[in-house]
Protein backbone atom coordinates (compact mmCIF):
# COMPACT_ATOMS: atom_id res chain seq x y z
CA UNK A 1 0.00 0.00 0.00
CA UNK A 2 1.18 3.35 -0.94
CA UNK A 3 2.01 5.72 2.24
CA UNK A 4 0.51 9.13 1.40
CA UNK A 5 2.43 11.63 1.28
CA UNK A 6 1.80 15.36 1.37
CA UNK A 7 2.94 17.42 -1.76
CA UNK A 8 4.98 20.05 0.43
CA UNK A 9 8.10 21.79 -0.80
CA UNK A 10 11.19 20.67 -2.10
CA UNK A 11 11.97 19.15 1.29
CA UNK A 12 8.77 17.71 2.06
CA UNK A 13 7.34 18.75 5.70
CA UNK A 14 8.89 18.48 9.03
CA UNK A 15 8.98 14.76 9.87
CA UNK A 16 9.78 13.66 6.79
CA UNK A 17 13.00 12.61 5.42
CA UNK A 18 14.84 15.59 3.29
CA UNK A 19 15.13 15.07 -0.56
CA UNK A 20 19.29 15.11 0.14
CA UNK A 21 18.87 11.72 2.83
CA UNK A 22 16.24 10.56 -0.09
CA UNK A 23 18.83 11.13 -2.99
CA UNK A 24 21.00 9.16 -1.03
CA UNK A 25 19.32 5.89 -0.67
CA UNK A 26 17.67 6.04 -3.79
CA UNK A 27 21.54 5.24 -5.23
CA UNK A 28 21.43 2.07 -2.97
CA UNK A 29 18.19 1.69 -4.88
CA UNK A 30 15.75 1.97 -2.11
CA UNK A 31 12.28 2.02 -3.21
CA UNK A 32 10.68 3.37 -0.29
CA UNK A 33 12.67 6.42 -0.92
CA UNK A 34 12.06 6.90 -4.73
CA UNK A 35 8.56 6.34 -3.81
CA UNK A 36 8.42 9.17 -1.42
CA UNK A 37 10.57 11.45 -4.34
CA UNK A 38 7.92 10.53 -6.75
CA UNK A 39 5.08 11.52 -4.50
CA UNK A 40 6.74 14.40 -3.68
CA UNK A 41 7.74 16.12 -6.44
CA UNK A 42 5.01 15.00 -9.38
CA UNK A 43 2.46 17.37 -9.80
CA UNK A 44 4.95 20.55 -9.63
CA UNK A 45 7.08 18.05 -12.17
CA UNK A 46 3.41 17.50 -14.24
CA UNK A 47 2.58 21.64 -13.80
CA UNK A 48 5.55 22.12 -15.75
CA UNK A 49 4.96 19.20 -18.48
CA UNK A 50 1.28 20.24 -18.84
CA UNK A 51 2.20 23.65 -19.55
CA UNK A 52 4.89 22.86 -22.62
CA UNK A 53 2.56 19.65 -23.77
CA UNK A 54 -0.82 21.05 -23.11
CA UNK A 55 -2.29 17.71 -22.99
CA UNK A 56 -2.74 16.03 -19.86
CA UNK A 57 -1.44 12.10 -20.94
CA UNK A 58 1.50 13.29 -22.64
CA UNK A 59 2.24 15.36 -19.48
CA UNK A 60 2.23 12.39 -17.33
CA UNK A 61 4.46 10.69 -19.73
CA UNK A 62 6.92 12.91 -19.67
CA UNK A 63 6.53 13.04 -15.99
CA UNK A 64 7.11 9.33 -15.26
CA UNK A 65 9.89 9.41 -18.10
CA UNK A 66 11.23 12.51 -16.11
CA UNK A 67 11.82 10.64 -12.76
CA UNK A 68 13.38 7.00 -14.56
CA UNK A 69 15.45 9.64 -16.37
CA UNK A 70 16.47 10.44 -12.06
CA UNK A 71 17.33 6.89 -11.93
CA UNK A 72 19.72 6.90 -15.21
CA UNK A 73 21.63 9.96 -13.70
CA UNK A 74 21.47 9.84 -10.29
CA UNK A 75 25.61 9.26 -10.20
CA UNK A 76 25.60 12.55 -11.64
CA UNK A 77 23.61 14.85 -9.00
CA UNK A 78 25.90 16.43 -6.84
CA UNK A 79 25.31 15.77 -3.20
CA UNK A 80 24.18 18.36 -1.37
CA UNK A 81 22.55 20.22 -3.83
CA UNK A 82 19.06 21.31 -4.56
CA UNK A 83 17.03 18.07 -6.05
CA UNK A 84 13.86 20.14 -7.49
CA UNK A 85 15.52 22.60 -9.68
CA UNK A 86 17.89 19.63 -10.96
CA UNK A 87 14.32 17.79 -11.44
CA UNK A 88 12.35 20.66 -13.02
CA UNK A 89 15.36 20.77 -15.75
CA UNK A 90 15.10 17.41 -16.70
CA UNK A 91 11.10 17.80 -16.74
CA UNK A 92 11.22 20.61 -19.32
CA UNK A 93 14.04 19.30 -21.68
CA UNK A 94 11.74 16.00 -21.70
CA UNK A 95 8.60 18.10 -22.29
CA UNK A 96 10.36 19.90 -24.79
CA UNK A 97 12.01 17.37 -27.05
CA UNK A 98 8.57 15.51 -26.92
CA UNK A 99 6.96 18.62 -28.11
CA UNK A 100 9.56 18.90 -30.88
CA UNK A 101 9.54 15.62 -31.72
CA UNK A 102 5.39 15.51 -32.38
CA UNK A 103 4.98 19.22 -33.03
CA UNK A 104 2.17 19.65 -31.00
CA UNK A 105 -0.09 22.63 -30.92
CA UNK A 106 -3.25 21.78 -30.54
CA UNK A 107 -4.49 21.47 -26.38
CA UNK A 108 -6.84 19.58 -24.28
CA UNK A 109 -10.15 20.54 -25.58
CA UNK A 110 -12.27 23.35 -23.50
CA UNK A 111 -14.89 21.33 -21.72
CA UNK A 112 -17.87 23.42 -22.29
CA UNK A 113 -19.26 24.83 -19.13
CA UNK A 114 -22.67 23.87 -18.57
CA UNK A 115 -25.35 26.78 -18.22
CA UNK A 116 -25.99 28.49 -15.21
CA UNK A 117 -29.38 30.04 -14.44
CA UNK A 118 -27.38 32.97 -12.70
CA UNK A 119 -25.58 33.91 -15.83
CA UNK A 120 -27.73 35.64 -18.60
CA UNK A 121 -26.87 34.09 -21.94
CA UNK A 122 -26.28 37.87 -23.21
CA UNK A 123 -22.88 37.79 -20.48
CA UNK A 124 -22.25 34.57 -21.37
CA UNK A 125 -21.62 34.97 -24.65
CA UNK A 126 -19.40 38.03 -23.54
CA UNK A 127 -17.15 35.97 -21.54
CA UNK A 128 -16.91 33.53 -24.05
CA UNK A 129 -15.39 36.27 -26.94
CA UNK A 130 -13.42 37.29 -24.21
CA UNK A 131 -12.22 34.27 -23.28
CA UNK A 132 -11.68 33.36 -26.80
CA UNK A 133 -9.55 36.97 -27.31
CA UNK A 134 -7.63 35.85 -24.75
CA UNK A 135 -6.78 31.91 -26.25
CA UNK A 136 -6.10 33.70 -29.32
CA UNK A 137 -3.60 36.21 -27.51
CA UNK A 138 -2.01 33.35 -25.81
CA UNK A 139 -1.54 30.93 -29.22
CA UNK A 140 0.16 34.43 -30.73
CA UNK A 141 2.59 34.30 -28.07
CA UNK A 142 6.02 33.26 -28.72
CA UNK A 143 6.35 29.60 -27.47
CA UNK A 144 9.19 30.95 -24.50
CA UNK A 145 6.71 33.89 -23.77
CA UNK A 146 4.15 32.07 -23.37
CA UNK A 147 5.58 29.00 -21.07
CA UNK A 148 6.77 31.45 -18.80
CA UNK A 149 3.92 33.37 -18.56
CA UNK A 150 1.87 30.39 -17.22
CA UNK A 151 4.78 29.02 -15.26
CA UNK A 152 4.56 32.12 -13.29
CA UNK A 153 1.01 33.13 -13.26
CA UNK A 154 -0.83 29.86 -13.24
CA UNK A 155 2.18 27.49 -11.33
CA UNK A 156 3.48 29.91 -9.14
CA UNK A 157 7.62 29.06 -10.42
CA UNK A 158 9.47 32.26 -9.79
CA UNK A 159 12.14 33.83 -12.30
CA UNK A 160 14.95 32.06 -11.41
CA UNK A 161 13.17 28.76 -11.25
CA UNK A 162 11.90 29.15 -14.78
CA UNK A 163 15.12 30.33 -15.71
CA UNK A 164 16.92 27.17 -14.48
CA UNK A 165 14.04 24.93 -15.66
CA UNK A 166 14.81 26.34 -19.12
CA UNK A 167 18.59 26.80 -18.62
CA UNK A 168 17.91 30.73 -19.40
CA UNK A 169 19.13 33.76 -17.12
CA UNK A 170 16.28 34.84 -14.62
CA UNK A 171 16.71 38.24 -15.82
CA UNK A 172 15.73 36.78 -19.59
CA UNK A 173 12.39 35.39 -18.07
CA UNK A 174 11.53 38.45 -16.55
CA UNK A 175 11.34 40.21 -19.68
CA UNK A 176 10.05 37.57 -21.52
CA UNK A 177 7.47 37.33 -19.04
CA UNK A 178 7.03 41.40 -19.19
CA UNK A 179 6.58 41.10 -22.96
CA UNK A 180 3.88 38.17 -22.50
CA UNK A 181 2.56 40.40 -20.13
CA UNK A 182 1.83 43.46 -22.22
CA UNK A 183 0.75 40.91 -25.05
CA UNK A 184 -1.86 39.52 -23.24
CA UNK A 185 -3.23 42.58 -21.16
CA UNK A 186 -3.28 44.61 -24.66
CA UNK A 187 -5.83 42.01 -26.02
CA UNK A 188 -7.99 42.59 -22.90
CA UNK A 189 -7.90 45.89 -22.92
CA UNK A 190 -8.61 46.46 -26.72
CA UNK A 191 -11.68 44.31 -25.87
CA UNK A 192 -12.67 45.89 -22.97
CA UNK A 193 -12.44 49.50 -24.88
CA UNK A 194 -14.74 47.72 -27.81
CA UNK A 195 -17.07 46.42 -25.31
CA UNK A 196 -17.18 49.76 -23.36
CA UNK B 1 9.14 51.13 -21.04
CA UNK B 2 11.73 48.97 -19.92
CA UNK B 3 11.33 46.48 -17.56
CA UNK B 4 13.14 46.18 -14.32
CA UNK B 5 14.43 42.76 -14.70
CA UNK B 6 16.50 42.21 -11.76
CA UNK B 7 13.82 40.84 -9.52
CA UNK B 8 10.39 39.19 -9.83
CA UNK B 9 7.09 41.20 -10.89
CA UNK B 10 4.23 41.04 -8.72
CA UNK B 11 1.87 38.38 -9.59
CA UNK B 12 -1.05 39.60 -11.69
CA UNK B 13 -3.88 38.13 -9.98
CA UNK B 14 -6.05 39.59 -12.85
CA UNK B 15 -4.52 38.31 -15.11
CA UNK B 16 -4.02 34.83 -13.72
CA UNK B 17 -7.69 34.69 -13.01
CA UNK B 18 -8.15 35.44 -16.47
CA UNK B 19 -5.37 32.42 -17.32
CA UNK B 20 -7.47 30.26 -15.38
CA UNK B 21 -10.81 30.63 -16.68
CA UNK B 22 -9.57 29.49 -20.31
CA UNK B 23 -8.89 26.08 -18.62
CA UNK B 24 -12.54 25.87 -16.76
CA UNK B 25 -10.73 22.73 -14.60
CA UNK B 26 -7.45 22.85 -13.16
CA UNK B 27 -5.93 20.11 -15.63
CA UNK B 28 -4.20 18.46 -12.09
CA UNK B 29 -7.63 17.81 -11.01
CA UNK B 30 -7.82 14.85 -13.99
CA UNK B 31 -4.90 13.55 -13.07
CA UNK B 32 -4.92 10.04 -11.02
CA UNK B 33 -1.74 10.83 -8.85
CA UNK B 34 -1.76 7.25 -6.98
CA UNK B 35 -1.89 5.64 -10.17
CA UNK B 36 0.68 7.76 -11.70
CA UNK B 37 2.77 7.05 -8.80
CA UNK B 38 2.21 3.28 -8.73
CA UNK B 39 2.72 2.97 -12.58
CA UNK B 40 6.08 4.94 -12.41
CA UNK B 41 7.43 3.22 -9.29
CA UNK B 42 6.27 -0.17 -11.49
CA UNK B 43 8.36 1.14 -14.18
CA UNK B 44 11.53 2.07 -11.62
CA UNK B 45 11.79 -1.34 -10.59
CA UNK B 46 14.52 -2.90 -12.75
CA UNK B 47 16.70 0.33 -12.83
CA UNK B 48 16.26 0.33 -8.55
CA UNK B 49 17.31 -3.31 -8.74
CA UNK B 50 20.63 -2.65 -10.89
CA UNK B 51 20.85 0.29 -8.22
CA UNK B 52 20.83 -1.97 -5.14
CA UNK B 53 23.47 -5.02 -7.03
CA UNK B 54 25.28 -2.27 -8.05
CA UNK B 55 25.43 -1.17 -4.18
CA UNK B 56 25.80 -4.44 -2.72
CA UNK B 57 29.17 -5.56 -5.16
CA UNK B 58 30.52 -1.92 -4.42
CA UNK B 59 29.62 -3.03 -0.47
CA UNK B 60 31.67 -6.32 -0.60
CA UNK B 61 34.73 -5.36 -2.48
CA UNK B 62 34.83 -2.35 0.73
CA UNK B 63 34.53 -5.49 3.69
CA UNK B 64 37.55 -7.07 1.85
CA UNK B 65 39.52 -4.56 1.27
CA UNK B 66 39.53 -3.37 5.46
CA UNK B 67 41.66 -6.42 5.60
CA UNK B 68 43.29 -7.07 2.69
CA UNK B 69 45.32 -3.19 2.67
CA UNK B 70 46.60 -3.34 5.91
CA UNK B 71 48.18 -7.26 5.27
CA UNK B 72 49.37 -6.39 1.77
CA UNK B 73 51.08 -3.17 3.27
CA UNK B 74 52.76 -5.71 5.64
CA UNK B 75 54.22 -8.24 2.91
CA UNK B 76 55.34 -5.44 1.15
CA UNK B 77 57.63 -4.42 3.79
CA UNK B 78 58.60 -7.84 5.08
CA UNK B 79 59.43 -8.35 1.15
CA UNK B 80 61.54 -5.29 1.46
CA UNK B 81 63.53 -5.78 4.15
CA UNK B 82 64.27 -9.72 3.35
CA UNK B 83 65.53 -8.01 -0.01
CA UNK B 84 67.98 -5.75 2.10
CA UNK B 85 69.37 -8.30 3.85
CA UNK B 86 70.25 -10.45 0.93
CA UNK B 87 74.09 -11.56 1.32
CA UNK B 88 75.94 -10.68 -1.76
CA UNK B 89 78.82 -13.39 -1.55
CA UNK B 90 82.56 -12.25 -1.77
CA UNK B 91 83.77 -12.39 -5.12
CA UNK B 92 80.43 -12.42 -7.27
CA UNK B 93 80.56 -10.45 -10.31
CA UNK B 94 79.28 -7.52 -10.30
CA UNK B 95 77.18 -5.21 -12.16
CA UNK B 96 80.40 -3.69 -14.55
CA UNK B 97 81.19 -7.29 -15.39
CA UNK B 98 79.10 -6.48 -18.60
CA UNK B 99 80.80 -7.89 -21.96
CA UNK B 100 81.94 -4.32 -24.07
CA UNK B 101 83.00 -3.14 -20.37
CA UNK B 102 85.22 -6.38 -20.28
CA UNK B 103 86.85 -5.75 -23.83
CA UNK B 104 87.65 -2.48 -22.87
CA UNK B 105 89.22 -2.88 -19.74
CA UNK B 106 91.32 -5.79 -21.45
CA UNK B 107 92.59 -3.54 -24.13
CA UNK B 108 93.51 -0.72 -21.73
CA UNK B 109 97.06 -0.22 -19.76
CA UNK B 110 95.20 -1.33 -16.33
CA UNK B 111 97.19 -3.02 -14.08
CA UNK B 112 96.38 -6.58 -13.32
CA UNK B 113 95.47 -5.84 -10.10
CA UNK B 114 93.20 -3.00 -10.60
CA UNK B 115 91.94 -5.29 -13.61
CA UNK B 116 90.79 -8.02 -11.01
CA UNK B 117 89.01 -5.45 -8.67
CA UNK B 118 87.11 -4.19 -11.64
CA UNK B 119 86.39 -7.65 -12.66
CA UNK B 120 85.55 -8.78 -9.35
CA UNK B 121 83.64 -5.12 -8.55
CA UNK B 122 85.42 -4.58 -5.42
CA UNK B 123 87.34 -1.57 -7.00
CA UNK B 124 86.93 1.56 -5.17
CA UNK B 125 84.89 4.79 -6.97
CA UNK B 126 88.67 6.35 -6.78
CA UNK B 127 90.46 3.77 -8.36
CA UNK B 128 87.42 3.81 -11.28
CA UNK B 129 88.01 7.73 -11.37
CA UNK B 130 91.85 7.43 -11.77
CA UNK B 131 91.54 4.84 -14.38
CA UNK B 132 89.15 6.71 -16.19
CA UNK B 133 90.98 9.82 -17.08
CA UNK B 134 94.69 7.42 -16.84
CA UNK B 135 96.34 9.17 -13.73
CA UNK B 136 98.90 7.16 -12.83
Amino acid sequence: MLRPVSPAGADGPAGEPRDTELIERVRRGDAAAFDLLVARHMRRAFSIAYRVLGQREDAEDVVQDAFLAVLEKIDTFEAGREFAPWFHRIVANRALTVRKARALRQTDPIPEEAASAAVSPARAAERAQLRDRLREALDALPERQRLIVQLFELEGFTGAEIGEMLEISAGTVRWHLHEARRALRDALASYERKDA
Amino acid sequence: MIPDITRDPPRDAELAARLRELETTRPGDRVDWTRLRRTTLVHAADALARLRQRGSWWEYAARWARPAIPLAAAAGLALAVLLGTLHVPKGAVGPLATLPFLEEVLIAPIPEPEAQLLYTAGAEPDALLRLAIQEP
